[in-house]
């Protein structure tokens, strides 16, 4: 029995995922939405991290509005191959970040993220996808 | 003290709860000085005091949020919490067993009850197994309507309380009382039941209805399109005037060109048959007299003028009997000074305190 709750327990986390990554995909094609939030959070300058479907979604979404100095990923690619957007790894990121805002997409494993980019990127610097999109300002 | 909340108070559509939940906090920081309370928005958990955010993390998920109350109430030596409902599941049931387990004197409150036939409700199944167990570790909820116990809780029915202050009592009396302006102010919900006032307006207006009756209908909301299509049915655009969401200075201005408030008619679609809605109380204190289908609260008050709760049509000429029975009397001081006594939330939430400050 427990271990039937725990199995239960599981696939609740994992839709509870799926429905907020759906949520955020949504949020971000309102183009006139996602403009607002970039001016009242001020980010003209910014890094994505996350080169899987909610950074590219992210990319596509802000491109036209702000400088995205570029978009990393742990592994240096991106989920889909898009050769448009540039794409570096966490090394090149590190020697290369002045502090701009990173936005940090990856649900998941959003805290694993923080805790290694705020060895170097200071944390008011950090935001969350889902605060860029619909946090207190 | 921490006030629990789940909401984005921020959204729109949810300023009527916001204000609900700041006139409640400010009666709590009457008794225990400090009060923070929490919301979520951008798939975040925040706790504020008053508007200042003191901390904020990522909580994706229930079983983050239950986490990040955890260590909010020990890391702020929270002694008591108020928390606002938003259905049961299992990690709501870990959160409210760390408060029984670390004494924390807990009171739920159930805006709406019952609440099986509202749209908003998700996750049936969930809520319906994991509700039941909620008793084993609160022995105290309130709700407004009239219950005793909810779910095997103890409950102590409170009535919807309004900040005076906030409500600016009307001023004038409409001079030529042939005319009457109806208002409804709401997030236009199928609850609200307005069609009920429109298809009224229409049969009066087919018998050639002598006096000029407007509706004033304020907020945005999932039934506007519903009553604009009513409306344009029944040729009323000169006579119901859609105004959208509107607040501040420009609400107060409607209200004073208007006479009577409508409260929520369509309860009864809901399975809801006894409740003070917000917007009554709001009506009443900046001195409107109230068309609604219960009386809770307000019982025997001449300025209440009580209809069915259900879907029959609400008769004008019985409204303008109403109206013109009002016209010997000072309702509008009668409404708002009854409502300034009756419905503080200092005064409503006293039962409240009591529980969570006696031992």
């Amino acid at each position: 029995m427990e271990e039937l709750d725990e199995i239960l327990e599981e696939y609740a986390y994992e839709s509870e995922i799926f429905s907020a990554s759906y949520e955020l995909m949504g949020q971000m094609l309102d183009r006139e939405y996602v403009k607002n939030r970039l001016e009242m959070l001020e980010l003209f300058d910014v890094y994505i991290y996350g080169g899987g479907y909610l950074g590219i979604q992210l990319y596509n979404a802000i491109n036209l509005f702000v400088n995205i100095s570029g978009v990393v990923d742990k592994s240096g690619k991106l989920l889909l191959e898009i050769s448009d957007i540039p794409i570096i790894d966490l090394n090149e990121f590190r020697s290369q970040y002045r502090q701009q805002r990173v936005i940090i997409t990856p649900i998941k494993h959003y805290k694993s993220i923080y805790k290694e980019l705020s060895e170097f990127v200071p944390k008011d610097k950090i935001l969350y996808l889902g605060e860029f999109l619909g946090g207190i300002l | 003290m921490l006030y629990v909340t789940y909401y984005d108070l921020n959204r729109k559509y949810l300023v009527g709860i916001r204000k609900k939940i700041n006139a409640q906090i400010s009666a709590f920081k009457r008794i225990f000085g400090r009060v923070y309370y929490t919301c979520y928005a951008g798939q975040m958990l925040y706790l504020m005091n008053g508007e200042q955010i003191i901390e904020k993390e990522v909580a994706v998920t229930r079983k983050d949020c239950n986490l990040v109350l955890c260590r909010w109430v020990e890391d702020y030596n929270i002694t008591c919490t108020y928390i606002r409902y938003n259905l049961a599941n299992k990690w709501f049931l870990q959160f409210l067993k760390f408060l029984k387990e670390k004494q924390i004197k807990t009171v739920l409150e159930i805006p709406t009850y019952p609440y099986e036939h509202e749209e908003w409700r998700k996750r049936v199944a969930e809520d319906n197994y994991y509700r039941l167990h909620m008793h084993q570790y609160l022995d105290c909820c309130t709700t407004y309507s009239n219950f005793k116990t909810i779910f095997d809780i103890p409950c102590i029915p409170l009535i919807n309380g309004v900040d005076v202050s906030e409500h600016k009592v009307k001023s004038t009396v409409r001079k030529n009382t042939d005319d009457i302006v109806l208002i409804a102010v709401a997030t236009m919900r199928r609850e609200h039941g307005y069609e009920r006032i429109i298809r009224g307006m229409h049969e009066y207006y087919q018998l050639e209805g002598k006096r000029k009756i407007y509706f004033n209908l304020v907020g945005d909301g999932a039934e506007v399109p519903y009553y604009k299509q009513l409306v344009k049915e029944y040729h009323l655009e000169k006579y119901v005037l859609f105004h959208g969401f509107l607040q501040g200075k420009e609400l107060d201005k409607i209200y004073e060109d208007s006479d009577i408030g409508i409260g929520a008619l369509g309860l009864y679609k809901s399975g809801i048959f006894e409740g003070t809605g917000i917007k009554a109380v709001e009506y009443c204190v900046r001195g409107l007299p109230i068309i609604m289908p219960d009386d809770y609260g307000f019982k025997n008050k001449y300025f209440i003028f009580k209809v069915l709760n259900d879907n029959t049509t609400i008769s004008m000429d019985s409204v303008i009997d109403f109206y013109d029975s009002l016209q010997n009397s000072n309702y509008i001081l009668d409404c708002h000074h009854y409502a300034a006594e009756n419905y503080s939330w200092d005064k409503i939430l006293e039962p409240v305190i009591k529980y969570l400050t006696t031992d």
